[in-house]
């Protein structure tokens, strides 16, 4: 596992420190002019100031997620207007948020020290004869050094700490690891992750507060010390990025087991086929499919029910095949390739501990909503607010004690030990054989059909070389070889990497 | 009122000031004319309008009313940061720039003025033995490792850095003990004879204004009450209050003189 852990290091550590100080230089480029300017102006500090907050309290996640559908939308507002668009996900958002986010220490910091010069000095500096600017740049702004530097470095560590939150919006960091870590119940992923990130705030603050004393003492082998350490935890951390330019296809992956597992095993193909590839991980469910609309991501796996409900805005249920008809035709006139059904489904169900359904004598949503009123259900951080769940309430007259939600791993814990009485699964998760968890039949059809099927970029879209990389993936996975993957990477006792998975599905597959 | 204004270096012409804020002006249509080689010393109780007076001097602030004088020049029309290039300002505060050595502080207004670094540094050790500081050992020194006393003398070698014909000094010596002080404002006048200055000195110290002074300016509510030398002054006070002013000292005198002959075994 450790091994697993070092082997993603250079690439993790690199795009994070590029990010991070990224965004600090960035931040504090747009920082320490903004302060200056509205130093002199009281109705502008505070708004400045007051604008600096209430970013500082959006959390960081949400941030980020916000400027990916900005970012989007400029884009193709460019991209008509002026004939260019650019990537929004991954690197840019990450940026513009984590800048945003670095400015009030800063800000802050520098308009309290220029606030707080004594003002014998102030008098003195007119006194002499210099002039505001002067008096600026050669008393304020020297006296307010070792402050200013000091939000710097609180800026830094809150920046290289957030920064780790940018994976889901496709940028690769430190992030990665507790991510990919938490839905696989890699724990050693999730503390190597926490400890990079530690370690790299730790370092950069110490060199920061080298600097800081450098400035304060006017030391300038001190200076000079700190500027290179920076200098060469750049130069270390970016080594690995500057190599191979070329942009390679991007494998985007959902965040759960499943997914990493199928972002493994079209990896692996498309490598052997001779492209190069790289992944975005773990994102969110609305974002990866306007990604491969834009482009950002190449090629991942979406479930049918999933398209129909949230991106076609359907609520019928016509049946498994027109689902999928009308699905490819409506993907097709978006530019984006539907390579066709993998051959499993990853149906939300609802499942119940068969010896509790025995009792209560549920085997389907029509018993289940006899007895719900006195029943607890617990749901991933979905479920409840998608539509399909609308539905089976709609269908079934659904009404329950309480409803809780937890990250997936979690959720089957609770309904094993009892702490829930339903649960919404998934019916490709491993965990159903594992546990003996009965699924719930559904005789009024209200949910829909979740065949996973392969999306193809607009970029690749008619692209018979690459399409037929991946067309053997079509109709050769079935459930059971899917749940026995997904079993194995979530195995408290026997735990598989995602890439071992993929390569036991590529030998298991049925082609 | 104004004769021999053109020999004055310092001339203020029914001057009035309020400050934004001010219900009452700080400075009441004042009239004040300094002769150039003079030390003339300002006293005046708490708030009476003294700094004011000086500030003016040097545009630091600019009056409602009336005319300010400087080596024969209207300074309403005279850029401000120009003007106070050319001027020396001491300060009770002292307000030396607490992130530049003694040496840098002493040459700030040399530099800003554009001379030539060699000049810049000859001139600092030159006004670092003027005061009495030497300069191999106070000129990298931090303005924080120096006592009051010669942080005092390196505010005011850096008053005389760009060699100015006019010094304004608010309170020099108010911060500092009875023995620097003395010496202080011994050297001072020493300095102001040396180099033919125009001084405008404030004080509290009414024993110093009549030891230091040619004229003496008493303030009183935004008003100047009486110019003249301090013999004239003591001889004709122009009120009560100034009587009262004057006496004070030689009051003060009295009761030690008693205090030191009553005392046993003197
Ligand atoms: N910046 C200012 N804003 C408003 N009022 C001021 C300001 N500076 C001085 N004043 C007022 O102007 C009047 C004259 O003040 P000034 O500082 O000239 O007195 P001063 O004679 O120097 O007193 P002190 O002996 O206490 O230094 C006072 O009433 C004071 O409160
Ligand atoms: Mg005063």
């Amino acid at each position: 596992m450790m091994g697993a852990a070092l082997a993603h290091l250079p690439e993790y550590l690199g795009a994070h420190v590029l990010l991070s100080l990224s965004a600090i230089a960035l931040g504090f480029a747009i920082s320490l002019p903004l302060a200056v300017a509205v130093s002199r102006l009281p109705r502008l500090r505070a708004l400045a100031l007051g604008i600096a907050s209430v970013i500082q309290t959006i959390p960081g996640l949400a941030l980020l997620a916000l400027f990916y559908p900005l970012l989007l939308a400029l884009s193709a507002f460019t991209l008509r207007s002026f004939g260019f668009g650019f990537r929004a996900l991954g690197f840019l958002p990450a940026l513009l948020a984590l800048t945003l986010y670095s400015i009030l220490p800063v800000l802050r910091n520098t308009l309290t020290a220029l606030a707080g010069t004594d003002p014998a000095v102030l008098m003195a500096a007119r006194a002499v004869g210099m002039t505001p600017r002067q008096s600026l740049w050669k008393v304020e702004l020297p006296l307010a050094a070792p402050f200013v530097m000091a939000g710097l470095r609180t800026a830094s560590v809150w920046v290289i700490g957030t920064a780790t939150l940018s994976t889901p919006v496709g940028q690769t960091s430190l992030g990665n690891y507790i991510f990919t870590g938490l839905q696989t119940e890699n724990w050693v992923f999730v503390l190597f992750g926490c400890v990079a990130a530690a370690m790299l705030s730790l370092v950069v603050d110490r060199l920061l507060a080298l600097a800081e004393s450098g400035i304060a003492t006017g030391s300038r082998p001190r200076l000079g010390a700190a500027a290179l350490g920076l200098l060469v935890v750049l130069g270390t951390s970016l080594a690995p990025l500057v190599a191979g330019a070329d942009r390679p296809v991007v494998v985007g992956t959902k965040s759960f087991e499943e997914q990493y597992v199928l972002g493994a095993l079209i990896e692996e193909r498309l490598q052997r086929a001779g492209y190069p590839s790289e992944r975005r991980d773990g994102l969110g469910s609305t974002v990866i499919f306007r990604a491969l609309r834009a482009g950002d991501v190449d090629v991942y796996v979406d479930y049918s029910g999933t398209l129909w409900t949230t991106q076609m805005h359907r609520s019928d249920m016509p049946g498994r095949e027109v689902v999928l008809k009308e699905l490819a035709q409506w993907l097709a006139r978006r530019g984006v390739k539907d390579l066709g059904p993998l051959g499993f489904e990853n149906a939300y169900a609802f499942a119940m501990r068969a010896d509790r359904a025995k009792a209560l004598g549920v085997e389907s949503l029509t018993d289940l909503a006899a007895v719900a009123p006195r029943l607890k259900i617990g749901g991933d951080f979905e479920i409840f607010s998608r539509p399909e769940w609308q539905a089976v309430v709609r269908a079934y007259g659904l009404r329950f004690s309480m409803q809780r939600q937890y990250q997936a791993n979690f959720m089957y814990r609770a309904l094993v030990d009892g702490d829930v009485d339903v649960i919404s699964a998934f019916s490709s998760d491993g965990r159903i054989a594992q546990y003996g968890l009965k699924l719930l039949a559904d005789p009024r059809h209200a949910l829909p059909p979740y065949d996973a099927v392969l999306l193809v970029s607009p970029r690749f879209a008619a692209d018979e070389k690459f399409l037929g990389v991946l067309r053997p993936l079509v109709g050769a996975l079935d459930l059971t070889a899917m749940q026995r993957a997904n079993l194995m990477v979530d195995d408290a006792h026997d735990k598989k990497t995602p890439e071992e998975a993929a390569a036991w599905l590529t030998r298991h597959s049925t082609h | 009122m104004l004769t021999g204004a053109m020999e004055s270096a310092i001339v203020l012409d029914e001057v009035s000031v309020t400050y934004p804020g001010g219900e009452r002006p700080a400075l009441d249509r004042v009239s004040l004319a300094v002769p150039e080689g003079r030390l003339l010393v300002l006293v005046g109780e708490s708030g009476s309008g003294k700094t004011t007076t000086l500030h003016l001097i040097n545009r630091l602030i600019v009056p409602d009313r009336g005319r300010v004088l400087v080596l024969g020049r209207d300074i309403a029309g005279v850029d401000g940061v120009a003007l106070r290039r050319g001027i020396g300002f001491v300060f009770q505060s002292i307000g030396l720039f607490p992130h530049m050595s003694v040496a840098a502080n002493i040459a700030v207004t040399p530099s800003l003025l554009g001379w030539p670094q060699d000049d810049v540094a000859a001139r600092v050790n030159e006004l670092l033995t003027l005061v009495g500081l030497a300069p191999e050992v106070f000129s990298r020194r931090s303005p924080a490792s120096l006592s009051g006393g010669q942080q005092q003398r390196v505010g005011l070698a850096r008053a005389l850095a760009a060699r100015p014909a006019i010094m304004l000094m608010d309170e020099p010596f108010g911060a500092l003990d009875p023995l620097t002080r003395d010496e202080l404002s011994a050297e001072v006048r020493a300095i102001h004879d040396r180099l033919g200055l125009t001084t405008v000195l404030v004080t509290h110290d009414m024993t110093e204004a009549l030891l230091l002074a040619d004229l003496i300016g008493v303030m009183r509510d935004g008003r100047l009450v009486q110019v003249g030398t301090p013999e004239a002054l003591l001889a004709r006070p122009a009120d009560d209050g100034v009587r009262a002013l004057f006496e004070h000292p030689r009051r003060r005198t009295e009761e030690l003189a008693r205090a030191l002959h009553l005392a046993p075994g003197v």
